[in-house]
């Protein structure tokens, strides 16, 4: 072997150990991040302690490895998600033993994720916040979402104490939590025209009940009279997104009555006829968007049209 | 439980044997869309919706056909996600199917709440929430954390069926019960029993995944609970030794 192949041999294998021992160091700084923000959250809740209360018992961490000892069958509506872990305590009233305040932080690693599971939890009946990106009260028990964290603050009851109590509680912990500040994709994305409000939802998998949906936003618009359903997904590239495609049309054949295509200035919708319902779904790029369960054919193409046309650029 | 000595006495036991008799007499009275449409075959067993493609065992101590596959509906419908697989359940022949209280599945109830209007009368449904007290397995509970226990659970009963759009649920049950005490305790019993003989529910069961054992033992002792449902299968991502049941 020549000198200049030695040296050039060499160089490449000093540049492939440097590079190795980089990503390790960034790996364990990120675990120390992670285990310092852990330890963070144990010492703080400390001092988060309602006056006249106390913590019962201890603060607690949980991995997705044994979140099911503290919420059993739902640890997986979070794995789902990729949760990285969940802290968790009680608040116990020393006056009234019976008076509790359940916190759970759920870290969920990205702001996705943790949009995710705050969408997914949000029901109707429920009073808006302002704490973090999003929150509300439903009874004396609060739910918010900022940056990375999902945070659950459960009240034993719905008296008008625990509800001061559990609003003071959400303020505190919603001010030691940090977020990145970057917006969600989705959110990004979706038209806000004509939206409802508090309707758009995050799957990470499994989304519209179909196992090749993933990374999916799903929202709900006002036509006219009525309300029409949205579904956008990011693929990985133009040729996943095709892919995509050919499974919903190979859904639609296997379950609904037919499918029919129509291209309109360069852009194909299909049309799934679910049998009593109207899915239409196209593609752009390395995007995945339609409507669903519309009842008339006509509305849904509709729909489909003016979605795709409003879709914000990235 | 605790001062069982001075409440064991005649009065509270008649008190509950008659709350248990009001149960079976006071739904005869309610009859409702439900019970209309329900099949009896000559055995008395409650079949709905049966298909070929499924096959059906009697449900505990009911009288209930139960499809072999049951639909779990908790984490399944959160954020409405499998909202379209029921009618594909359904289409197969499942006509069990198991939810549990927003306090512990947010919003599925809810998403259930159209496909029980659409079958009310084809399917057979659970729900189930929590008893909101703190109590380590093996302590017993007190008078006022029964009474604390029993009230929440019933108020949870009733959000369930407001949150699901019906009167009537076919069971409900004490969710990831671990502690013995609870469920040997009359106070919670007594709720079930007037919430069947005011016809909002048929059958009492139980859900536990911890201290199984002795969960179970005290249901067997106790003759109140229809149908319990155990944790087996170990989930997805849990690591470390399996659980003792």
């Amino acid at each position: 072997m020549s000198q200049w192949a030695k040296l050039v041999k060499v160089v490449g294998i000093v540049v492939l150990v440097t590079v190795a021992v980089l990503v390790v160091i960034k790996q364990r700084g990120l675990h120390e991040q992670r285990g310092d923000t852990t330890r963070r959250f144990t010492e703080v809740l400390a001092d988060l302690t309602p006056k006249g209360w106390k913590i019962y018992n201890h603060v607690l961490q949980f991995t997705p490895g044994n979140l099911y000892k503290q919420i059993n069958g739902r640890a997986e509506f979070y794995l789902a998600y990729d949760v990285i872990g969940m802290t968790f305590t009680t608040f116990e009233s020393r006056a009234d033993k019976e008076q509790f305040i359940d916190l759970s932080i759920y870290d969920m690693g990205t702001l996705a994720d943790a949009f995710g599971v705050y969408s997914n939890e949000l029901t109707e009946a429920i009073i808006p916040l302002h704490f973090g990106r999003a929150s509300y009260r439903s009874g004396a028990n609060y739910y918010i979402w900022k940056g990375q964290y999902y945070v659950q603050i459960i009240a034993s009851d719905t008296t008008k104490n625990l509800r001061k109590i559990g609003m003071d509680l959400a303020q505190k912990v919603t001010d030691i939590l940090t977020d990145s500040g970057e917006p969600v994709w989705g959110l990004r994305m979706l038209p806000q025209m004509d939206r409802t409000p508090g309707s758009v939802k995050y799957f990470k998998v499994d989304a519209l009940g179909l196992d090749f949906m993933g990374n999916t936003y799903t929202a709900r618009y006002s036509i006219g009279d009525s309300e029409v359903s949205v579904f956008l997904s990011l693929r990985e590239s133009v040729e996943t997104s095709q892919h995509v495609v050919e499974q919903y049309v190979e859904y639609a054949n296997r379950y609904g009555k037919n499918v029919s295509h129509l291209t309109e200035d360069g852009v194909e919708f299909t049309i799934c006829d679910m049998g009593g319902t109207y899915d239409v779904i196209f593609q752009k790029g390395s995007i995945v968007g339609g409507v669903i369960t519309v009842k008339n054919r006509d509305l849904a193409l509709r729909a489909a049209r003016d979605f795709r046309r409003q879709l914000r650029h990235s | 439980m605790s001062n069982r000595g001075e409440r064991n006495s005649v009065n509270r036991r008649d008190f509950v044997k008659s709350l248990a008799a009001a149960a079976v007499i006071g739904p005869m009275l309610f009859v409702s869309e439900i019970k209309k449409k329900v099949v009896f075959d000559r055995n008395q067993r409650i079949r709905r919706h049966e298909q070929p493609t499924m096959t059906y065992r009697k449900l505990g101590r009911t009288n209930f056909m139960s499809s072999r596959l049951v639909f779990g509906c908790g984490a399944a419908l959160a954020g409405g996600k499998g909202v379209r697989l029921l009618d594909r359940a359904f289409e197969t022949g499942i006509n069990h199917y198991d939810v549990g209280s927003n306090v512990a599945y947010r919003g599925s109830e809810r998403s259930l709440a159209p496909f029980l209007k659409a079958h009310r009368g084809d399917v057979w449904i659970v729900s189930k929430a929590p008893l909101r007290i703190r109590i380590e397995p093996e302590t017993p509970i007190t008078l006022e954390q029964a009474k604390s226990a029993a009230r929440s659970w019933s108020t949870l009963l009733d959000g369930s069926l407001k949150d699901l759009q019906t009167d009537h649920i076919d069971a409900y049950y004490l969710m990831g019960v671990k502690n013995p005490s609870l469920i040997r305790s009359e106070e919670i019993y007594e709720v079930f029993l007037k919430a069947k003989s005011s016809g909002k529910v048929d059958y009492f069961g139980l859900s536990a995944h911890e201290n199984t054992q002795k969960v179970l033992e005290a249901a067997i002792e106790t003759g109140w609970y229809d149908l319990a449902m155990i944790g087996i299968t170990p989930p997805v991502g849990m690591t470390g030794t399996p659980k003792s049941w």
